[in-house]
């Protein structure tokens, strides 16, 4: 983690608050802090499940509870044990339960997964309902050792955990796996195509979050000695969705905003004399009011708006000149295109197409998308895939990418086969794509999707995609980018991670006029500079003029022709196929 | 152990027409609602706190059943309104803040003094095959079936089924073709909120469920709904009625009869395991 | 991080200052000087799935009674009720705060669904003694500090075992668990003791049912096993549901059905009375609240005086509350917290009209001063009273 002077400065001064509030408050204060602390720690669990992997969870405090039923146990087993450290192992000991939900879930996703988790709450709550709390039976509260039975000391140790685990989760989240929890929530599919182990992702958030939730439980069953499955229940869980949700709980301020609105709301209520139930009321009309905006909770739309402010003068944009000298862009490029080269002579020696399709076919149900197509892109060229609209043409790329889950014919890389491989182990093969409907990950930065995308191999490629493609800062939030930007962004992340072959699926849609000429040329010299072959689908006829040197033409998801651009687009029959009736009349 | 599978059918219709109602908002409307049960509760309850003050049993009906709509209903209006556009996963938490507030409310309203909660059934019960099965299972299972299919058959053949289908795919394409889709949302909603009422008037004279139990009876109704993958409802209505019938099979079952009320967990998590077995992938593009 | 980050973490930590500040203040501003008033507390369940407000308005009740009277001593009784919601979270809130910002001495009257695991601890650490009005969890009655006045679900199941088997005389006596929270182990290990001390075997003991949920197994089971009384544990709605059930199994006037106090209110005979399943026994934990004693005219007259309504619960808050105020006026000198558990630890068993047995505290670890009930039976006019004092030995 880098730390910048204004950020040691803003961390020190928090520090230093807290410190001095836990000195000079009345106990009662400080215990109050304590469970904002506390509070903040399951907030932030929510932050990392529903606000960065995208999973709604309503079971966050079933996971507390098994944190704090161990530290329970672990008590009265073994009452000499230091306090924090039956904390920790509360947590994690809860930690694979979430990873196994996280496991057995790994196919399911969205508002279904939220039954899940709601499934587990209530289940969990049925099974502590049945027998108590480890010493709850015979009265033996949880005492904490000394000195956290002191509420200072407890004070402190709640906080440390709270900006311990702050602090790991923020470095995880800026690395390759962590960035594969955000990618996750946004697609999937995108997620696959980008090398990311979606089950992998969504199960560590699980886990982590559980391993969160699980040390907050310990830290309760300290709190309050006794503790019963009312601390627990799954209405708490929601309760504590809806209040991460209204304070934006996936940023730490977000998730000590929760805990403070947790806190100080019913208290708040109890000194103006207004009934404790207009809490969960309040709080979820606000989190009502935070979802119909939308853009995120209180703090994460600050932080939104103090980003917008920082990079007010910042390009944010990919600005491809239109004109430029393409030797001194073959020279800059030199070191890296010329290490390729020998790659690529390797390659042609031994005449391996880079990617061929043979006779795939595809049906959904009795309609055949595909019919026995046929398809070789070679090393080094820049292939147009065309057609009219249905025509398959983005099936083909589905199915070359592995997101179909059947298809007949024989898809081979480089001379391997890879129907066996699903989206994920293909991209890794060195098959990247990029989608119609852009999915570049709005809530990171410039740098971190580049990071993200390359993967481990890559990173050295970042600065030669970057000069390339014009990219603008690496800290700019992309979500500060317009929909083009994006796209040539999506195509920068893909060329990072050193692919074989790249596709292109219509990359010049939402592009103005001279960008889009600008983006054919960057892409035509993609092979030469990369030493990458490229797919592309486009409808834009004068892109794949300039972009491309050979072209194939489907038509109702059969074969029309393919070959040599000139030839093929002056084809009367493939202007009849393209135009449809237009030609016809 | 038949005697058990028997009695558990009246707490599977529940589930299974509470699952209908989720299904077909799922379907129709493109919301989950975790606030599906705790809707249907309002309506049992104002029934009930209604019989309580002397009112007769069918007006209170009518009130509980009309309370429960026009709440769905004006639900169903303030999340179209405002959350519209929204994710599905957005929507849906829009229902958790749904249920927190109906629960508050309910908590408010009729506390948890007990209420004579009469039966629209007569009582009455007759062997069959020595066991003894109770009139109530017998209605109960014959109106969750024919809600199922008079609902499916609206969705299949009917030109409002058919609009309904198109509005949950696309919103804003039905809106521009002149279909007012808030109005039939609202009119999903409100007849949601009817069933689930009818749901929880066939339950509760047997279990007396407080207000928060009779809300939570939408988790077995969401796991019944899953199991069909929020689409099909037949399968939706096998699914409630089969997690009742364990239910009642696993009270009589030594040392699962405590932990059967996690038996739907249970039943979720494998079936989801065998269900999901091959890879698929979210939407597309 | 980048410096925008830094400012969300100083405004929070502002915010945070700013928010202690204000509502400190507002804490600071208690005046102390006036009237030198004794402060006690209470943390109860006043909103939430299972309200309790009778319990802590009957203390107030009484307090009202006694300041009208004088107080203690010339010092008025200062009494702060406070709700918890049902939360643990917030009923721990609750009493830290009456105990270090409200300066109270001790608590009476409370009653929450959560409240005795949430504090006992604290209770203990602070040394300070909590009358519960209402007792509802077993943390209730296993803390050194904390003593409700009530029987407590477990003491007053095994009322009804006594009175089935004992005054009753059946010997096929079949206990119905209904399970919830972790109380059957509690219940099992009170059936084995009853029937050691009775000499009695229960005829067959029912775990199946989890509260709420359909009771017919269980009520079919007992059946089978040719039950003569059953002795079921429900809550309000539960005993309303269950004996419906057993009406419908045509089991109602085969055997007595016997349940907690919960069942005894008025709300409770109206629906029994309704769905036709009258005959059903109670205990009540206090001198039955229906009957015409004469000794109820001052817990009448003070509860209606206040609006209270007239409840079973509510005398648990009533009866606290008057044994704290003998308790309050047997100090001499300062009134601290420390002198009002010293007055509980050295007391003297205390008689109380309502109650069938004095109430104690003492040095022991653990406190249920009452274990003993009157039975009612749900007859065609009311609750009727149908025993003397059942005592749990």
């Amino acid at each position: 983690m880098r730390l910048g002077k204004p950020t040691r400065l803003g961390g020190g001064l928090f520090l230093l608050v807290l410190v001095t509030l836990g000195l000079i408050l009345p106990t009662y204060w400080v215990y109050l802090l304590s469970t904002v602390a506390i509070t903040a720690i399951i907030a932030r669990s929510i932050g990392l499940v529903t606000h960065q992997a995208g999973i709604i969870t309503l079971c966050q405090m079933s996971f507390a509870a098994l944190g704090g039923w161990a530290v329970s146990w672990l008590d009265i087993a073994w009452p000499t044990a230091p306090f924090p450290m039956l904390v920790l192992i509360g947590g994690v000991v809860t930690a694979p339960v979430g990873l196994l939900i996280g496991i057995a879930t790994t196919r399911v996703r969205g508002v279904e997964l939220a039954v899940v988790t709601l499934g587990f709450a209530t289940a969990l709550d049925l099974v502590l309902r049945q027998g108590s709390f480890p010493g709850v039976g015979e009265g033996t509260p949880v005492i904490p050792s000394a000195p956290f039975d002191d509420p200072r000391w407890f004070f402190a140790l709640a906080w440390a955990l709270l900006i311990v685990l702050q602090v790991g989760i923020a470095t995880l989240s800026r690395s390759v796996h962590g960035l594969g929890w955000t990618a996750v929530r946004v697609s999937e599919r995108a997620a696959a195509a980008l090398g990311v182990r979606v089950g992998g992702a969504k199960s560590s958030a699980f886990a982590l979050g559980a391993l969160f939730a699980g040390i907050a439980g310990g830290l309760l069953a300290g709190q309050y000695g006794l503790l019963t499955t009312a601390v627990f229940t799954p209405l708490t869980s929601m309760v504590h969705l809806v209040t991460a949700v209204l304070c934006g709980a996936s940023i730490f301020g977000g998730a000590v905003l929760a805990g403070l609105f947790v806190v100080f709301i019913p208290e708040l209520l109890r000194r103006i004399g207004l009934p404790l139930d207009a809490a969960n009321t309040l709080l979820a009309l606000g989190a009502f009011d935070v979802l119909r905006r939308g853009g995120g909770g209180l703090v994460e739309k600050l932080n939104d708006q103090l980003q917008e402010r920082a990079f007010r003068n910042t390009r944010v944009t990919c600005q491809l000149s239109p004109v430029r000298d393409e030797r001194l862009q073959a020279d800059a490029m030199q070191p890296d295109g010329a290490a390729l080269q020998g790659e690529t002579v390797k390659h042609q020696t031994l005449r391996v197409a880079c990617l061929h399709v043979d006779s795939l076919t595809v049906a959904f149900g009795d309609h055949r998308v595909l019919e026995a197509v046929n398809l070789t892109v070679e090393h080094e060229e820049v292939h147009a895939l065309i057609g009219p609209n249905g025509a398959g043409k983005s099936t083909l790329v589905d199915a070359v990418t592995g997101f179909l889950p059947s298809c007949e014919g024989r898809v081979s890389l480089d001379g391997k086969p890879i129907e066996r491989f699903g989206p994920r182990e293909r991209a890794r093969l060195g098959i990247r794509r990029t989608f119609q409907y852009v999915h570049a990950i709005d809530a990171i930065t410039v740098e971190n999707y580049l990071k993200l995308a390359a993967g481990a191999a890559g990173a050295e490629r970042i600065p030669a995609v970057r000069e390339l493609l014009d990219l603008p800062d690496g800290g700019v939030p992309i979500r500060l980018m317009d929909v083009g930007s994006r796209r040539i962004l999506e195509i920068a992340g893909a060329l990072a991670s050193k692919p074989q072959i790249l596709l292109l699926d219509e990359p010049a849609a939402g592009l103005g006029e001279a960008e889009s000429r600008a983006l054919a040329e960057r892409v035509r010299q993609i092979p030469a500079v990369f030493g990458c072959a490229v797919l592309l689908i486009e409808h834009d006829m004068g892109f794949v003029r300039v972009a491309s040197t050979r072209v194939t033409v489907l038509d109702d998801g059969r074969l029309l022709t393919s070959g040599p651009v000139s030839e093929v687009l002056d084809d009367p029959r493939v202007i009849a196929a393209y135009l449809g009736q237009e030609t016809a009349s | 152990m038949l005697d058990g599978i028997i009695s558990g059918l009246v707490s599977g219709s529940t589930y299974a027409i509470l699952a209908v109602c989720v299904v077909v908002l799922y379907r129709l409307v493109g919301v989950l609602n975790f606030g599906q049960a705790a809707l249907g509760a309002l309506g049992a309850y104002v029934c009930y706190a209604l019989v309580g003050a002397e009112v007769s049993l069918a007006l209170a009906v009518f009130c509980g059943l009309a309370v429960a709509s026009v709440t769905a209903g004006f639900s169903g209006w303030v999340l179209a309104r405002w959350l519209g556009e929204p994710s599905a996963i957005v929507r849906s938490v829009g229902t958790v803040v749904l249920l927190i507030l109906l629960l508050t409310a309910g908590f408010r309203l009729f506390g948890d003094s007990p209420r004579a909660m009469p039966s629209l059934v007569p009582e009455a019960a007759f062997d069959l095959g020595g066991v003894r099965v109770s009139l109530s299972t017998v209605i109960a299972l014959l109106v969750t079936i024919a809600i199922a299919g008079a609902l499916s058959l609206l969705l299949r053949y009917t030109q409002l089924g058919i609009r309904l289908e198109a509005m949950s795919e696309r919103p804003l394409t039905v809106q521009l073709l002149g279909v007012n889709s808030r109005q039939l949302a609202v009119a999903v909603w409100a007849a949601t909120g009817l069933l689930s009422t009818l749901a929880m008037l066939l339950i509760a004279p047997t279990r007396n469920p407080t207000f928060e139990s009779m809300s939570f009876l939408v988790v077995p109704a969401l796991v019944a709904g899953l199991l069909g993958a929020f689409s099909n409802v037949w399968i939706a209505v096998a699914s409630g009625l089969a997690i009742g019938a364990v239910e009642g099979a696993g009270a009589r079952i030594e040392g699962l009869a405590d932990y059967r009320g996690a038996i739907p967990f249970a039943i979720i998590i494998v079936a989801l395991i065998w269900l999901r077995r091959r890879e698929v992938w979210d939407a597309a593009r | 991080m980048t410096p925008y980050r830094t400012r969300g973490i100083s405004l929070v930590s502002l915010a945070t200052i700013a928010g202690l500040w204000l509502t400190g203040c507002a804490a600071g501003s208690d005046n102390v000087e006036e009237a030198q008033p004794i402060k006690i507390g209470a943390v109860s369940s006043i909103t939430g799935p299972a309200p309790f407000p009778e319990v802590p308005g009957a203390a107030q009740a009484v307090f009202d009674r006694v300041n009208a009277d004088g107080g203690i001593n010339g010092r008025p009784i200062e009494f702060f009720s406070e709700d918890d919601g049902a939360d643990p979270a917030q009923a721990g809130q609750a009493a830290r705060r009456l105990v270090d910002e409200n300066k109270v001495v001790a608590f009476v009257g409370s009653a929450s669904l959560v409240e005795c695991s949430a504090n006992a601890v604290f209770y203990a650490q602070r040394d300070i003694v909590s009358i519960s009005g209402t007792g509802v969890e077993p943390a209730c009655f296993e803390s050194a500090n904390i003593a409700p006045v009530n029987n407590g679900t477990i003491q007053g199941y095994a009322s009804l075992l006594y009175y089935a088997s004992e005054t009753l005389g059946h010997e096929k006596v079949c206990p119905v668990i209904l399970n919830s929270a972790g109380l059957t182990d509690p219940y099992l290990e009170l059936i084995e003791k009853w029937e050691e001390e009775t000499g009695s075997t229960a005829a067959h003991i029912d775990t199946s049912v989890v509260l709420g949920d359909d009771p017919a197994p269980a009520i079919l089971a007992a059946r089978d096993a040719g039950c003569e009384a059953v002795v079921f544990n429900a809550n309000e709605p539960v005993a309303v549901a269950f004996m419906n059930t057993v009406k419908q199994q045509g089991l109602l006037d085969q055997m007595d059905w016997l349940t907690l106090t919960s069942a005894y209110s008025e709300s409770v005979f109206e629906a029994l009375k309704e769905q036709g399943t009258l005959g059903l026994y109670a205990n009540s934990e206090f001198l039955p609240f229906m009957s015409d004693d004469p000794e109820l005219a001052g817990w009448r007259t003070a509860l209606t005086d206040a609006g209270v309504p007239l409840t079973s619960l509510s005398m648990g808050g009533y009866v606290s509350a008057e044994i704290l105020v003998d308790v309050l006026k047997s100090i001499e000198g300062d009134i601290t917290s420390e002198s009002v558990t010293e007055a509980f630890r050295s007391l003297e068993p205390v008689e109380n009209p309502l109650m069938g047995m004095p109430f104690t505290f003492g040095d022991e670890t653990a406190h249920n001063p009452n274990r003993a009930s009157m039975m009612v039976q749900a007859g065609e006019n009311g609750w009727e009273t149908v025993s003397d004092w059942v005592l749990v030995p």
